[in-house]
C-alpha cells in the first residue's frame, strides 16, 4: 500500500478514440494553450498599481508570461534558433519597390531617436523577419485590450502543464498570495476553477464521508451495541479496501483518483454482509439460508464489478479490480469474524452448500410481482418522457455559469484563441503536415480579410516546410536580389554598411545556407512548449493543430474547412460529448452483459418463481430509480449509471433476503437485517446527496432513490396469506 | 615661539578655512538660475485643441542624411497627438505613459493596405521612451515629472530662452545625452534630444513646433 502512487490524467478514463477528432482530444485533453490561462480582473487600481502587481507576478518562479508586457524589440528577446534562421521565416521581397516600402517603415521606426538595440535589430534585419513570424505565430488579434467592464486585466500564463493539478494548486496559491486579500480582485481560467473544484471536492467528500461514517457508526452502535460487533461491521470493508488497493499496486503503476473515490462507493455494499449476520445472531435466527443467500449475492455483484475488466479503459480497470478484489476480502473476513464455533448445533455456517441451504420448510407467506410492475410501469413512463442521458460533461462542473459566461467573454476580448473550435491536420510524414499547414494559413489569410476570423496560429510561421525553406534559400543565392537590396537600402538615404550584419549574413547563406528543423526548435526552452502544442507525432503519423481566434460563423467556417483537403474542424465539446456517449454505450453493453450472467446465476439457484420475482425487484427499482435520476438532473451521466450498478446490486441483495421464506420467526429476523442494510444505506448516500459537487449529488440521490425503492419492493413485494 | 608668529599663523589657518568655505558655498545667481529654470518649465502651456503644425527632424548613424516628417500636432482629453502628414502618414498619441502608433501598412500576405496600431507602455529607463514621455509632459504641463528625472540647467534667460536637460540616472547619460528646448515666454518651440556621444552628433532628433500664438519662425533662436 505504501507504493501507492495516485494520478489524475483523466485520459485514463477515456475509452479508446475511434475517429480522428477524438485522437486529438485525447492526446491534447489538458494541454492546450488555454488550460494555463489565468485572467487577474482588478477594480479600482490606477495604472501603475496594476503594473507593480505585474512585475511582482512576473518575478514569480511559477509563471512564464504576464500580459500586457512591454517586450523590447531586441534581437535578445528572439528565441536563438529562430535569430539565427531568420532568413528562413519569411519571403524576402523580390523587387525594388517592395524594398522601398520596408525601408521607409524602418526610416519611421528611428524618427525618435532610436536606442541602440532598434538600431542592430535593423541593422541585422531590417525586415523584420523574425520579429513578424514571432507576432504572426504568438498573437494574430491585432489589438487585445486589457480593460474589461471598467476592471484592468492582466493575463498570465501559468507554467504548469493543465492537467498538473498539484503545479496549479501551487501556481494558483502562488498568485492568491501576491493579490492578497482583495475584494477587488477576481480570477477567471481553467487553472483557477480546477484548483477551486478540487479544494470543493476534497472540503465537501472529506465532510460528507466524515459525516456519513459518524452516522453510520451512530447507527451501528445504536442497533448492535456492543463494540466488537461494531468492529466487526468496519473491519470487513476496511479490510477489503486494504486489498484492493494491494491489488492495484501490483497492477498497475498508478492510480487514478477517480478509483479510489468510486471504488470506495462501490465497495460499500459489503457493509451489508457483517449488518446481516449480526442482525441475524441479535435474533437468534438459526437461519440456514443467510450465508448461501449472501454468497449468491456476493456472486451477482462480483459478476458485474468483474465486468469493469473488459471495460477497454485503465480507469474502469481499476475500479473493476479494486470492488471485486475488495468484495471477495470483505466477504472472508466477515465470514471469519462472524463464524461461530462448529458443531451439530451450528447451523449458521458460511460454507453451507447452496442448494440444499435454499430450501424453504414453510410457507406461510407469498411473493408477489405487482408492486414490481406498477413501479415498473412508471419508470418506464419516466424514462420515455425525459431525458435519457446528459453526455455534456460540463453540466457536471460546480462552476458558476455567471463566472463562466464572463471567462468567454474576458477571452475572446483578449484574443485568446477559442476553447471550442480547432483546426487538425493528419498527414504521414512532418514534411506533408507542414505543406498543408501553409496552404491552409494562405486560405485563412482569406479568411481574414473577409472577416469571417479575427485571428489564428500555425506552426508554419515560425517552422516552415522543407519546400519553403528551399524556395526562399533559392531567392537568397539568386545572383541580383542582393544587388537590388543594397540599391534599395542606398536609394532610401542608408549608409553603405548600415546592413552590414545583415548582408554578411545573406553572403554566407549564399555559400553555405542552414536549414530549420522541428527539433531545432524544440530545443529551444522558449519554444518547446508552442511548438509541442501545435505539432507531434503518434502512431498515425503527424497531427498539426491551427488553433483559431475570434470565428465570427461557424456554420460559414465549417464550409470553408470542408473543401480544404487534410483539414478537419474539430469542435472539441461535441467529441467530447460523443466520447462520452461511446464510452456509456460500452458501460451500458457490458453491464447488460453482466445482468444476463447474474440472470443465469440466479435461474440456477432459485426456483423459477422466486428468480423472477428478485430479477423483476432488481429491474422495477433500477427503472424507476433511473427514471427518478435522470428527470431530476435533466439525464443521467456516466457517474449515476454506475451508481445504478450499485442500486442493483444492493437490490438484488434484499430481493433475495426478502424472497426467502421461512417462519414468522425468520421472515422477522431477515425483515430486520434488510431493514438496518437499507437504513445504512439510505444513511449514507442521502447525506451525500446534499453535496454542492453534481456528481457527488448525482450519486447521493441515485443511490438513496434506489436504495428506499428497493427495499420497498422487496418489503412489500411479499404479503401474508390470510389463515384458511 | 614669538607672539607675533603665532597671530600670522592665526590669520593664516582662518584665511584658509574661510577661500575654502567660500568655494564650496551655492552662489546666489545659480539659485536663481536653478529656480527660474523650474518656474520656466512650470510655465509652459500648449493648448488645448488648438492644432499646430510641427517639424521633426533626425539624424542617425545609419542614414547618410537627415531625414524630415512634417504634420500637426495637437492635444486634447485622449492625449498628446502627432498626426505625420510627409512622408507617410502616421499618428502618434501619447497618453498617460503609453504611446500608441498607427500606420498604413501593405500587408504583405493579403497584399491589402491595412492600418497597423501598435501600443506600447513607455518605460522611464528605455531612452527612445523617455524621450516621448518628456515631450508629453511638457505639453501636458507635466514639470514634476521632468524635475524627478532630469537636472535641468537655465542656458539663455529672457523672453527666448533655452534650457537643458540632463538624465538624473548616469546609465541613462550612456544613451540619453541631454535633452535642449528652446522657447519663447511661455511657449515651447523646439525639442531636442541627443543621444551617444554629442560632439559626434550623428544621433539627435529635434521637434521643432510652429505656434502662431507666440511667434513664426522667424522668432526661432
Amino acid at each position: 500500500m505504501l507504493r501507492l502512487q495516485v494520478s489524475y490524467d483523466l485520459t485514463a478514463f477515456l475509452p479508446p478514440p475511434s475517429t480522428p477528432a477524438q485522437s486529438v482530444l485525447s492526446d491534447r485533453l489538458g494541454q492546450g494553450p488555454g488550460t494555463q490561462l489565468i485572467f487577474v480582473a482588478l477594480s479600482d487600481k490606477q495604472a501603475t498599481e496594476v503594473q507593480a502587481i505585474a512585475a511582482q507576478i512576473r518575478s514569480s518562479a511559477h509563471f512564464s508570461r504576464v500580459l500586457p508586457e512591454e517586450v523590447p524589440i531586441t534581437k535578445q528577446a528572439i528565441p536563438q534558433s529562430l535569430w539565427r534562421h531568420r532568413l528562413l521565416l519569411g519571403d524576402l521581397p523580390d523587387n525594388a519597390e517592395q524594398w522601398q516600402e520596408i525601408l521607409a517603415q524602418r526610416t519611421d521606426d528611428l524618427m525618435f531617436g532610436g536606442d541602440q538595440d532598434l538600431l542592430q535589430l535593423i541593422a541585422a534585419d531590417p525586415s523584420f523577419l523574425a520579429l513578424e513570424a514571432i507576432d504572426r505565430f504568438g498573437s494574430a488579434v491585432a489589438d487585445p485590450t486589457f480593460h474589461f467592464a471598467d476592471q484592468h486585466i492582466l493575463l498570465v500564463q501559468s507554467r504548469a502543464a493543465g492537467f498538473d493539478i498539484e503545479a496549479q494548486t501551487a501556481a494558483v496559491s502562488a498568485l492568491r498570495a501576491i493579490l492578497g486579500s482583495d475584494d477587488q480582485v477576481k480570477l477567471y481560467g481553467s487553472p483557477v476553477y480546477g484548483v477551486d473544484l478540487q479544494a470543493t471536492v476534497r472540503q465537501e467528500a472529506t465532510l460528507f464521508s466524515v459525516a456519513a461514517s459518524i452516522a453510520l457508526l451512530i447507527f451501528v452502535i445504536f442497533r448492535f451495541r456492543t463494540w466488537h460487533r461494531v468492529l466487526g461491521v468496519a473491519l470487513p470493508v476496511a479490510c477489503g479496501a486494504a486489498a484492493g488497493v494491494c491489488a492495484l499496486t501490483l497492477a498497475f503503476d498508478t492510480t487514478h483518483g477517480i478509483t479510489l473515490a468510486f471504488g470506495f462507493t462501490l465497495l460499500g455494499i459489503a457493509i451489508d454482509y457483517p449488518l446481516h449476520v449480526y442482525s441475524h445472531q441479535l435474533e437468534k435466527d438459526e437461519n440456514t439460508h443467510l450465508w448461501p443467500t449472501m454468497r449468491l449475492g456476493i456472486a451477482s455483484t462480483l459478476v458485474a464489478y468483474i465486468a469493469f475488466l473488459f471495460s477497454g479503459t485503465e480507469g474502469l480497470q481499476q475500479l473493476g479490480l479494486f470492488a471485486s478484489v475488495g468484495i471477495i476480502v470483505a466477504a472472508l473476513v466477515c465470514a471469519f469474524l462472524t463464524a461461530r464455533p462448529t458443531g451439530p448445533e451450528a447451523t449458521n455456517s458460511p460454507v453451507d452448500l447452496p442448494s440444499e441451504a435454499i430450501a424453504e420448510p414453510q410457507r406461510d407467506s407469498q411473493l408477489t410481482f405487482l408492486p414490481s410492475l406498477a413501479v415498473a410501469t412508471v419508470g418506464i413512463i419516466g424514462l420515455l418522457n425525459t431525458s435519457l442521458f446528459a453526455d455534456d460533461l460540463s453540466t457536471l462542473t460546480p462552476v458558476d455559469p455567471a463566472i463562466l459566461e464572463t471567462d468567454v467573454q474576458l477571452r475572446a476580448s483578449m484574443g485568446v484563441t477559442d476553447a471550442r473550435y480547432i483546426i487538425s491536420i493528419h498527414t504521414q510524414t512532418l514534411e506533408e503536415n507542414l505543406q498543408a499547414n501553409e496552404s491552409i494559413v494562405e486560405q485563412f489569410y482569406g479568411l481574414l480579410t473577409s472577416g469571417l476570423l479575427e485571428g489564428f496560429r500555425s506552426i508554419s510561421e515560425i517552422l516552415p516546410s522543407q519546400a519553403t525553406q528551399q524556395r526562399r534559400v533559392d531567392l537568397l543565392q539568386h545572383s541580383q536580389a542582393l544587388k537590388r537590396f543594397n540599391e534599395a537600402a542606398d536609394a532610401a538615404g542608408f549608409q553603405p554598411e548600415a546592413f552590414a550584419p545583415f548582408t554578411d549574413l545573406w553572403r554566407a547563406w549564399q555559400q553555405n545556407p542552414k536549414s530549420l528543423s522541428i527539433d531545432d526548435l524544440k530545443q529551444d526552452p522558449q519554444l518547446n512548449a508552442l511548438v509541442e502544442s501545435s505539432l507531434y507525432e503518434n502512431q498515425a503519423g503527424w497531427t498539426g493543430l491551427i488553433y483559431l481566434q475570434g470565428i465570427h460563423s461557424v456554420t460559414a467556417l465549417q464550409a470553408e474547412v470542408a473543401q480544404i483537403p487534410s483539414a478537419t474542424l474539430i469542435d472539441l465539446k461535441a467529441t467530447a460529448n460523443s466520447m462520452v456517449a461511446g464510452y456509456r454505450e460500452r458501460l451500458l453493453t457490458l453491464l447488460g452483459l453482466a445482468l444476463a450472467v447474474v440472470t443465469v446465476l440466479i435461474g440456477s439457484q432459485l426456483r423459477l418463481m422466486r428468480a423472477l420475482w428478485s430479477l423483476s425487484t432488481v429491474a422495477a427499482t433500477v427503472l424507476f430509480t433511473g427514471a427518478v435520476s435522470a428527470w431530476m438532473q435533466s439525464g443521467l451521466s456516466l457517474f449515476d449509471i454506475m451508481a445504478l450498478a450499485l442500486v442493483a446490486g444492493l437490490g438484488l441483495d434484499y430481493a433475495l433476503f426478502y424472497g426467502l421464506d421461512g417462519d414468522q420467526a425468520q421472515h422477522k429476523a431477515t425483515k430486520n437485517s434488510v431493514q438496518v442494510c437499507a437504513i445504512s444505506s439510505l444513511l449514507v448516500f442521502s447525506i451525500l446527496a446534499f453535496s454542492s459537487i453534481p456528481v457527488l449529488h448525482g450519486l447521493g440521490l441515485t443511490v438513496s432513490v434506489g436504495v428506499s425503492c428497493a427495499y420497498l419492493l422487496a418489503r412489500y413485494g411479499r404479503y401474508t396469506k390470510a389463515p384458511n | 615661539m614669538p607672539r607675533q608668529v603665532y597671530v600670522l599663523l592665526i590669520i593664516g589657518v582662518c584665511g584658509i578655512c574661510t577661500a575654502s568655505l567660500m568655494a564650496q558655498e551655492v552662489s546666489p545667481e545659480k539659485v536663481n538660475e536653478v529656480a527660474n529654470a523650474q518656474m520656466l518649465l512650470a510655465s509652459l502651456t500648449f493648448p488645448a485643441n488648438q492644432p499646430m503644425a510641427f517639424v521633426q527632424r533626425q539624424r542617425n548613424p545609419l542614414l547618410r542624411n537627415i531625414s524630415e516628417q512634417q504634420g500637426i500636432l495637437s492635444k486634447d482629453d485622449a492625449g498628446l497627438h502627432m498626426q505625420v502628414i510627409t512622408p507617410r502618414e502616421e499618428r502618434r498619441t501619447i497618453h498617460q505613459g503609453k504611446v500608441s502608433l498607427s500606420r498604413q501598412r501593405m500587408d504583405r500576405r493579403t497584399h491589402t493596405l491595412r492600418t497597423v496600431t501598435r501600443a506600447s507602455q513607455l518605460q522611464i529607463d528605455n531612452p527612445t521612451h523617455l524621450v516621448l514621455l518628456v515631450l508629453e509632459a511638457l505639453l501636458t504641463g507635466d514639470d514634476a515629472f521632468v524635475q524627478s528625472h532630469f537636472n535641468i540647467a537655465l542656458i539663455t534667460a529672457g523672453r527666448t530662452w533655452q534650457l537643458e536637460l540632463k538624465p538624473k540616472q548616469p546609465e541613462l547619460r550612456e544613451q540619453l545625452s541631454r535633452i535642449q528646448l528652446s522657447g519663447y515666454d511661455s511657449h515651447l518651440r523646439t525639442f531636442r534630444s541627443e543621444h551617444g556621444d554629442i560632439a559626434e552628433a550623428n544621433r539627435w532628433m529635434e521637434v521643432v513646433i510652429d505656434n502662431p500664438a507666440c511667434c513664426s519662425s522667424r522668432n526661432s533662436p
